[in-house]
C-alpha cells in the first residue's frame, strides 16, 4: 500500500458522508478507502498507483457493495468516474456471473435521490433498466427537469418518441402537447430542434432565438490586420477599452469605426462577412451589453469557425487560435461571473487567409445560460 | 497468369515466417502496412459470413485481434461522449465483455465521423482504446482496467473540432498518441505499466489526422515515426529523443508505410526514404512520385510493390524503384484504408461495398463485390480465420464460423 493510499485512508476512515449526503453504513465505510484513492485520481497521471491498488479492491467486491459505489463517485472528476465505473461494472458482471442477486432496489434509491453524484445516478439508471424492464416505464417520466442532462436527455427522448407516435396516430393536438413538453424541458440541441420543427410544422410559433438566450444586438468594428495570423494576438485599441465614438487605423490604413448590427438569425449568427466585409486576414471585434438583476455566475457558450477570443468585463474568458476547424453552437463553454447592472461581453473575431471555398466563412455566435443549458436573458 | 502465380508464391515466402498467426494488433495490422500472409480472402463473401454482431455506437475505427477475441471501440450518446470497448469471441462472435466509459475531452466531430475513429491497439497483454477526445483506456485481456488517462482533461485545448483519428501504437511497454491541432499539440509517450507519462513533445500547431507507427532501426532500437506538417521524425519510442528526420510539407490523414528499412512517406508526393543510410540526420531518399500519392487512405505493401489508393485508383509500383506496375480503377469513395492478404486487396467504401482486388505483378482485377448496405468507413481487421468490417452498427466476419 502506498503512503498517498494510507493518507487517503486515515483520512476517510470513519465513514465521512459526502457532502448532501446521509451517513454511511458500516458496509459503506469499508469502501471509504479505496473509494477516495480513486477520487483522488487527477489529471497528468497523478494517483494512478494508489488508483490501480483501489480499483484490484473494489473490482472484487460484493455486488452488494455497488449501491454504496455509486453513490461515491465524484461529482466533478470525470477522470476518477472512469475508474470507478469501470469497477462498478465488473462488480456486476461477476455478480450476474455467480448468480448473486443485484440490488436493484437500493441503486433505485440512488438514482432517486439527486443529492447522489450525477454519473452514479446514470450509472444505477443504466443498470437498472438493463436488469428490469419496467424500470424505463417508471423512471422516464420522472427525469424530464433531472439536474443530470444525460438523464433528462433519455426522458426528453421519450417524450419525442411519444408525439412521434401521437402524431403517426392521427392525434395531433395530443402529439403537439408532447412537443411542447419536450420543447420546454430539452437542453440538447438536436432535441431542441427537433420539438421546434414538429410545432411550427403543427402551426405553432416558436422563437429559438430567446429559448437557447442568442445575442443578437451588436457594435461591429473591423476590419483590423491579421494577415499571417498575425493580428490574433496584437491588442487593438478595442481590447483597452470600448469607446463606441471612436475611430482607429484599421489593416490597410483605413479609417474604422463602430457601427450597429442586428443579426436575424435564429441562431444568433453574425456573419462578419456580410456585416463588416468580406476580407481575408482580417480580424474584427464585436461588443455588446448584458443587463444582469444580480450578482450569478453564468455560462458563456460560444461558436466560430475562427479564432476567437472572449472576454466578459474585461476579463478574458476564452482565446481559440483555431481556423476553420470545425464550429457549432455551444462549441466553446465558459464560465463567467455577472455583476448586477450591465456587463460587457466583447469578442474578437480573426479570419485567416485560406483561400479553399469552404474556407471563406467568418462568423461567431454566442449565449448565455445556467449550468444546464437553460437561457439566461439581459433584464433590458 | 502463370508470371502471377510465380511473384505469388515469392510473396508468400516472404511473410510467412513474418506473420503466421499474428494478431492484427493495431491499424493496418501488426506490421503497420495492411498485409496479412495468413488470411484466406473469400470471392462469394455472401456465402462465407461466419457471423454478426450489434454494436452499441459509431466508430469509423478499425476491428483489432488479439489471440481468440475480436476488440472493437465505439462511441455514443448525445454528446458522442459514451465510450466503449467491446471484445467478441472470433469464433462464435459472442461477446466476452464490454466496458464503457465517459468522455472527458472535446468531443465535437464532423457528423461522417464519431468519437471512436482512432483504431486501438494491444501489445497481446493490454488493450490501449484511444477516442478522438483524447481519452485512452487501458484494459487486460479479460476487461477489466488497468488504467483510465484523459489526455483531454490534461490539455483541454488539444483535438480539433472536425474530429480526431490518429490510432495509437505500442512498443516496449510504450503507448505513442499524436495529438495535433491548432491548440494544444504534442506527441507523448505512456508507461503501459500505470499510465504515466514518460515524455511529451510539442507538435507543429496544424490539423493532422495520421497515426504513428513504429520500427527497429538497424540497430534494434524500438523507434516511432511521426509524420506532420514538418515533415517526418524519427524518435526512441522509450525516450523521446530523436533519432533522425526528414523535413518536407507533409500533414494530413494518411499514414506512413514501413517496411524493413524503407519508408513510405505521404505529402505532395511519396517519398520513400531508406532508414538504413542516414547521412547528417537525414534518411537518403531512394525514390519519390506523385503519381504513388495516396488520398485518405494509408499505402500497402505488396510483396515487392507498394500500392496506394487515391479517389477510387488503385496505384501500383515496384517499393524499390517506384517504376509503376498497375493502375486499376475501383467503385465508390474511400476513407479505409486498403489491405492485403495473398494476392487479394481488400477495398471498402462509403457506399458499403467490399472490392476484392486479385492482382499480379503487371494488372489487377476486381474479382468480386459484396454489398454491406451501410456506411464503411473502417479499415477492415485480416485475422487467420476471416475477415473484420465494421460500420457504425455492425460487425461482420467473413471467414470461417466455428
Amino acid at each position: 500500500m502506498s503512503n498517498l493510499w494510507l493518507a487517503l485512508a486515515v483520512i476517510t476512515v470513519g465513514g465521512l458522508a459526502l457532502p448532501g449526503q446521509s451517513p454511511l453504513t458500516a458496509n459503506e465505510t469499508n469502501l471509504q478507502q479505496p473509494l477516495a484513492a480513486i477520487r483522488n485520481v487527477q489529471v497528468q497521471g497523478e494517483g494512478h498507483a494508489s488508483a490501480m491498488e483501489a480499483w484490484k479492491t473494489l473490482s472484487t467486491r460484493s455486488v452488494q457493495d455497488v449501491p454504496a459505489m455509486l453513490k461515491g463517485m465524484s461529482p466533478d472528476n470525470d477522470l476518477a468516474n472512469n475508474w470507478l465505473r469501470m469497477a462498478i461494472d465488473t462488480v456486476i458482471d461477476h455478480g450476474i456471473s455467480d448468480g448473486q442477486s443485484v440490488p436493484l432496489d437500493a441503486m433505485e434509491q440512488v438514482l432517486a435521490d439527486t443529492n447522489n453524484p450525477a454519473r452514479g445516478r446514470e450509472l444505477a439508471y443504466e443498470w437498472l433498466t438493463k436488469l428490469d424492464k419496467t424500470a424505463d416505464r417508471r423512471w422516464l417520466p420522472k427525469m424530464l427537469n433531472d439536474p443530470s442532462l444525460d438523464l433528462r436527455w433519455k426522458s426528453v427522448d421519450a417524450v419525442l418518441a411519444n408525439a412521434k407516435q401521437l402524431q403517426e396516430n392521427g392525434q395531433a393536438a395530443e402529439s403537439l402537447q408532447q412537443y411542447k413538453t419536450a420543447l420546454l424541458a430539452a437542453r440538447n440541441v438536436d432535441q431542441i430542434k427537433t420539438a421546434a420543427q414538429a410545432l411550427r410544422d403543427g402551426g405553432d410559433e416558436v422563437d429559438l432565438t430567446r429559448l437557447f438566450g442568442f445575442l443578437t444586438s451588436w457594435h461591429l468594428i473591423g476590419p483590423f490586420d491579421n494577415r499571417d495570423k498575425q493580428g490574433f494576438d496584437r491588442d487593438y485599441p478595442p481590447e483597452g477599452s470600448v469607446d463606441l465614438s471612436a475611430t482607429y487605423m484599421g489593416k490597410e490604413d483605413s479609417q474604422v469605426a463602430w457601427k450597429t448590427h442586428q443579426t436575424s438569425d435564429e441562431y444568433g449568427l453574425v456573419d462578419l462577412n456580410e456585416a463588416v466585409g468580406k476580407n481575408m486576414g482580417a480580424a474584427a471585434y464585436a461588443v455588446t451589453t448584458f443587463v444582469s438583476n444580480e450578482s450569478q455566475q453564468v455560462d458563456i457558450r460560444w461558436g466560430s469557425t475562427n479564432a476567437n477570443k472572449v472576454w466578459l468585463n474585461g476579463e478574458l474568458l476564452g482565446s481559440n487560435h483555431v481556423y476553420h476547424s470545425g464550429d457549432g453552437i455551444d462549441q466553446y463553454v465558459a464560465q463567467g461571473q455577472l455583476k448586477a447592472g450591465e456587463n460587457i461581453i466583447l469578442l474578437k473575431v480573426c479570419q485567416n487567409e485560406q483561400t479553399d471555398s469552404c474556407m471563406q466563412d467568418w462568423n461567431f455566435q454566442i449565449r448565455i445560460c445556467d449550468e444546464l443549458g437553460t437561457a439566461i436573458h439581459s433584464a433590458k | 497468369m502463370r508470371t502471377a502465380k510465380r511473384y505469388i508464391r515469392f510473396t508468400w515466402l516472404l511473410f510467412v515466417p513474418l506473420l503466421m498467426g499474428a494478431d492484427w494488433s493495431q491499424f493496418r495490422g501488426p506490421g503497420g502496412n495492411g498485409v496479412s500472409s495468413t488470411t484466406k480472402v473469400p470471392t462469394n463473401w455472401s456465402d462465407h459470413f461466419a457471423w454478426t454482431a450489434d454494436l452499441p455506437g459509431r466508430g469509423p475505427s478499425s476491428p483489432i485481434t488479439v489471440g481468440d477475441q475480436v476488440i472493437v471501440t465505439a462511441s455514443s450518446g448525445p454528446n458522442q461522449d459514451q465510450l466503449h470497448v467491446l471484445s467478441f469471441d472470433a469464433k462464435s462472435g459472442g461477446l466476452n465483455w464490454h466496458r464503457k466509459g465517459w468522455a472527458t475531452g472535446r468531443t465535437l466531430c464532423h457528423p461522417s465521423s464519431a468519437n471512436a475513429a482512432p483504431t486501438p491497439a494491444s501489445d497481446g497483454q493490454q488493450i490501449y482504446a484511444f477516442y478522438s477526445s483524447n481519452d485512452l483506456i487501458c484494459l487486460d485481456l479479460q476487461g477489466n482496467l488497468k488504467w483510465f488517462r484523459g489526455l483531454g482533461a490534461d490539455y483541454p485545448k488539444a483535438g480539433n473540432d472536425v474530429g480526431m483519428s490518429s490510432s495509437p501504437v505500442v512498443a516496449a511497454e510504450t503507448v505513442v498518441l499524436q495529438i495535433e491541432g491548432q491548440n494544444d499539440s504534442f506527441v507523448v509517450g505512456i508507461d503501459t505499466s500505470n499510465g504515466e507519462t514518460r515524455w511529451r513533445l510539442d507538435r507543429p500547431k496544424e490539423s493532422n489526422w495520421s497515426s504513428p507507427v513504429t520500427m527497429k532501426s538497424p540497430d534494434g532500437v524500438d523507434l516511432v515515426l511521426l509524420k506532420g506538417s514538418d515533415g517526418l521524425t524519427a524518435r526512441n519510442i522509450v525516450t523521446g529523443d530523436e533519432v533522425w528526420s526528414y523535413k518536407v510539407a507533409a500533414g494530413g490523414i494518411p499514414s506512413v508505410l514501413v517496411q524493413g528499412n524503407l519508408v513510405f512517406l505521404p505529402s505532395d508526393e511519396l517519398i520513400v526514404l531508406d532508414a538504413s543510410q542516414i547521412v547528417d540526420g537525414q534518411p537518403e531518399v531512394k525514390w519519390a512520385s506523385n503519381r504513388v500519392r495516396p488520398g485518405p487512405a494509408s499505402p500497402l505493401i505488396a510483396g515487392g510493390n507498394v500500392v496506394a489508393l487515391a479517389r477510387n485508383i488503385l496505384t501500383c509500383a515496384d517499393a524499390e524503384s517506384g517504376e509503376l506496375k498497375w493502375r486499376h480503377r475501383l467503385e465508390g469513395d474511400f476513407w479505409a484504408s486498403p489491405v492485403l492478404a495473398g494476392n487479394r486487396i481488400v477495398c471498402v467504401n462509403l457506399a458499403g461495398q467490399a472490392h476484392v482486388v486479385e492482382f499480379s505483378d503487371d494488372a489487377a482485377e476486381t474479382i468480386a463485390t459484396y454489398e454491406f448496405g451501410e456506411t464503411l468507413q473502417g479499415t477492415p481487421a485480416l485475422a487467420d480465420d476471416g475477415v473484420y468490417v465494421r460500420s457504425d452498427a455492425k460487425l461482420w466476419k467473413v471467414g470461417e464460423s466455428q
